[in-house]
C-alpha cells in the first residue's frame, strides 16, 4: 500500500500483533507486516498444523481484517497468507526489486472492491424447470402431448433420456450468461475453478459457477443490483445466487488477472 | 490470547470456507527469501475440504430444514452491500 496510512488504526494482525508498516528503499510503496516467532512458524510446523482449519481459520480472519482496513483505506495489493520473510532486509530488497510493478498494481485496484458471486444448480427445481429452460425438452414433451399414447410413451421416454445432458447444458449456459452480463459491469473478472462434482444430492446445490470481479467503488451499488436481479430471474429456473463481499483484490494482482 | 480463545463458532464457520478459499493461494507471489512456500497451501487444502465437508453437511441439513418451512433466501450478500 501507500506509505501514507494512518498505521496506527489498523486492526491485529496474525497472533494478535500489532501492524507495521515497512517502507520500500525509495519510498514509493510501504508493506503491511506482522511479526511472527521464527520458533513457531516453521515449515515443520506449518507442516503439521496446515491440515488444522481451527489452527489456519483464525490466522485467515485476521489476515483478512487487515487487508479489507488496508483495502478501504487507500488500496492494497493482497500477499497469499503466510508468506513469510526471514529478515526485514530480505523484505526490504522484495520491495526495492518490486516497487514499480507493486505501485501499478496498486494504481489499478485501488479504486476497486472484489465480489464473488457463485452459482448453485438445485437439482429437483432446475429438471423441473427444463420444460420452460430447455427448447428441446419442451419441443419433445409437447410432441409426446399430442400424440397418440403408444408414441407418447416414446417421446417421454426419450424427453427422459435428455434431461441430465440438457440439465448439463442450460447450467453452462446460465452460467457463462450470468459471468457475461456481471463482467460488464466490471473491470476485471475471473472465473474460480469448481470442485469435483460429489455424490448424491446437493440440497444446498450444486456449484456451476464460481466468479470473482474487480468493481469500482462508485459501481457497487449498481453491481450489488444486478446480482439481485440476476438471483430473482433464475430462481424459477432452479439456481441460487450467492454474493459475497466487498472483499480486497485477492483475485486481481496477477500477471494473468 | 489462546488457540480456544479465537475458535470460531456459528456463522463465522460458515464464512470460513468462502474467507479461506480467498486468502491463502491468490495475490501477489514471490520466491525468493519468503520461508513458507506456497506450495504448502496443499496441505491447508486437504484440511479445508475435510472441513468444508462438515459444512456442507450443516448447511445442507439447515436448508433441509428451511425448506420444510419456506423458500430458501436467494441472495447472500455476506458482508453487506
Amino acid at each position: 500500500m501507500r506509505p501514507a496510512t494512518p498505521i496506527e488504526r489498523a486492526p491485529r494482525g496474525v497472533e494478535d500483533s500489532a501492524v507495521a508498516l515497512e517502507m520500500s528503499p525509495g519510498g514509493g510503496v510501504a508493506a503491511l507486516v506482522s511479526r511472527v516467532d521464527p520458533a513457531v512458524y516453521t515449515s515443520n510446523l506449518m507442516a503439521s498444523r496446515a491440515g488444522d482449519v481451527d489452527w489456519v481459520g483464525p490466522r485467515a480472519v485476521a489476515h483478512d481484517a487487515v487487508l479489507s482496513w488496508a483495502s478501504e483505506i487507500g488500496g492494497v495489493v493482497p500477499f497469499p497468507m503466510f508468506t513469510l520473510f526471514a529478515s526485514a532486509d530480505s523484505l526490504r530488497a522484495m520491495l526495492r526489486d518490486r516497487a514499480d510493478s507493486l505501485g501499478k498494481l496498486l494504481d489499478r485496484v485501488a479504486p476497486c472492491q472484489e465480489w464473488t458471486v457463485r452459482l448453485f444448480r438445485l437439482d429437483d427445481r432446475a429438471e423441473a424447470a427444463l420444460s420452460r429452460t430447455s427448447p428441446r425438452v419442451a419441443e419433445l414433451e409437447a410432441r409426446a402431448r399430442a400424440a397418440a399414447p403408444g408414441q407418447r410413451y416414446l417421446l417421454e421416454r426419450k424427453a427422459d433420456e435428455i434431461r441430465g445432458a440438457e440439465l448439463r447444458r442450460v447450467s453452462a449456459d446460465t452460467a457463462r450468461n450470468a459471468f457475461d452480463t456481471l463482467s460488464k459491469l466490471g473491470e476485471s473478472a475471473v472465473r474460480d475453478a469448481l470442485p469435483a462434482e460429489p455424490p448424491g444430492a446437493q440440497p444446498a446445490g450444486l456449484a456451476v459457477l464460481d466468479a470473482s470481479f474487480l468493481v469500482r467503488r462508485d459501481r457497487a451499488a449498481s453491481f450489488g443490483a444486478a446480482a439481485g436481479d440476476l438471483a430473482a430471474e433464475l430462481e424459477p429456473r432452479g439456481f441460487r445466487v450467492e454474493l459475497s463481499g466487498p472483499w480486497p483484490p485477492y483475485h486481481f494482482v496477477r500477471d494473468d488477472a | 490470547m489462546t488457540d480456544d480463545d479465537l475458535a470460531l463458532t456459528g456463522d463465522d464457520r460458515l464464512v470460513l470456507g468462502d474467507l479461506l478459499n480467498h486468502v491463502l493461494d491468490k495475490g501477489v507471489v514471490i520466491a525468493g527469501d519468503v520461508t513458507i512456500s506456497v506450495a504448502d497451501i496443499d496441505l491447508i487444502r486437504v484440511g479445508l475440504g475435510v472441513y468444508i465437508t462438515a459444512i456442507q453437511s450443516e448447511l445442507d441439513h439447515a436448508a433441509e430444514r428451511a425448506a420444510t418451512d419456506a423458500d430458501l433466501p436467494v441472495l447472500h450478500p455476506a458482508r453487506g452491500l
